[in-house]
């Protein structure tokens, strides 16, 4: 089968964001190429270039804002350590994406075996609270609903989502970070949010596509 | 037209901006259909969700000025070695340890093996030696102990006494025989 990689796709020329996050940013002249020569000033503008992304998706992934810092910074000496390997005529950016994802999934792994007991603790307690209508707003509950169910989104999913609904990246931006092709891509944001809308209390829901036929007005 | 095909098909297209002319006959269908309609107005909701429930990740929160701090001095330190480097580093210095004492082990290996020959002594080995010498060591011990045996020999001379009054009884010559093999005369018995 003939898989389409994405690649050379130009980062932040396609869709505008929808938060406020520089995703759009390109690589200044000479970027990379100075900091192979050693210019620590240049790896200094590298990384106030790149940092708030990758500072993003840390968070996103992890909700500890320490842990996204030891990720941002692990991902940074990384990309130091191996920048005479980075591509000159691309952006870093799907790169330090990548190596971002697979430190916070390699972190939470490590992590989630020491503290599962106290998170499935916690949870259950916030389930608790949010049971309670009277006293949470349903906007309020729903997102909490979504935020939990983000986090037991398998990471892939997960990964396509922060990508596409948070930094607002193009399906083949968010593509070439999974190193996938598009319609992997498309796929994976699909079953997410089926998973997500099946959290959702039932009268927010749509009817289920058979009982639509019933009422269904085909020619 | 099913439903449930003009519904998936319109919900990828409306969610990832890819409408086009070939869409007409599907929105079209769904300006009559209302459950299309709800289905689209609710993935849109439901995007809508995820995206405010994502930026509440991350709203508020700056990476400190600290981290480019630790991220300079981390990167100013040497790289540490890599996976392949280190297995080969440490069998070097494995290496510098086993291939002396192979040595010495193959040599005492074959200092062992080596028969004795007219041209010279065969090499002992200090364990050889030590079974030799507790092999004579049981060679001594198997001789038999030395018997103190004393016989008494009456002499010619002795006239025996004559139980009456205060005579003396009669002197014998005793002699002893010693594991040495000197007798030793002499002795009074009363």
């Amino acid at each position: 089968m003939n898989v389409e990689r994405p690649r050379g796709v130009v980062f932040g020329t396609k869709r505008p964001l929808h938060h406020g996050v520089p995703v759009g940013t390109t690589q200044p002249d000479g970027l990379v190429e100075r900091m192979q020569s050693g210019d620590l000033g240049a790896f200094e503008e590298f990384f106030n270039t790149y940092k708030r992304p990758v500072y993003t998706t840390a968070l996103a992934i992890t909700r500890d804002p320490f842990l996204a810092e030891e990720i941002l910074q692990d991902c940074f000496v990384k990309a130091y350590r191996v920048r005479e390997r980075l591509r000159t005529d691309v952006s870093p950016l799907p790169w330090l994406q990548r190596v971002t994802t697979n430190l916070c999934y390699s972190r939470i792994a490590r992590r989630r075996a020491i503290m599962e007991p106290l998170t499935t603790l916690i949870t259950n307690v916030v389930a608790d609270l949010t049971s309670r209508p009277e006293q949470v707003a349903e906007s309020r509950e729903i997102i909490e609903v979504l935020q939990r169910g983000i986090d037991a989104l398998p990471p892939k999913q997960q990964t396509a989502v922060i990508l596409y609904y948070l930094h607002g990246y193009s399906l083949a931006e968010a593509a070439e970070i999974a190193e996938c092709n598009v319609g992997t891509m498309k796929s994976r944001l699909h079953y997410a949010l089926k998973a997500l809308r099946a959290l959702l209390p039932v009268e927010r829901r749509a009817s289920a596509p058979d009982a639509r036929l019933a009422t269904d007005e085909l020619p | 037209m099913s439903c449930h095909k003009v519904s998936r098909a319109l919900l990828e297209r409306f969610r990832f901006g890819e409408l086009d002319a070939d869409c007409d006959a599907y929105l079209a269908h769904v300006e009559r259909c209302r459950a299309c309609q709800d289905e689209i107005a609710v993935d849109r909701e439901l995007a809508e969700r995820l995206r405010s429930a994502l930026r509440e990740r991350v709203t508020g929160f700056e990476p400190s000025p600290a981290v480019w701090r630790a991220v300079r001095l981390q990167a100013a330190d040497p790289e540490p070695p890599g996976r392949w480097s280190t297995v080969v580093l440490s069998l070097s210095r494995g290496l510098r340890v086993m291939v002396p004492a192979a040595a010495v082990m193959l040599a005492a290996v074959l200092a062992w093996s080596q028969p004795a020959t007219d041209e010279g002594p065969a090499l002992v080995s200090p364990l050889a030696s030590r079974m030799q010498w507790q092999e004579q060591l049981s060679d001594t011990a198997s001789v038999a102990e030395p018997v103190h045996e004393v016989v008494v020999i009456p002499s010619p001379s002795v006239q025996l006494p004559v139980p009456s009054g205060e005579m003396a009884y009669a002197e014998l010559v005793t002699s002893i025989k010693l594991p040495t093999g000197e007798p030793t005369t002499g002795g009074v018995i009363r």
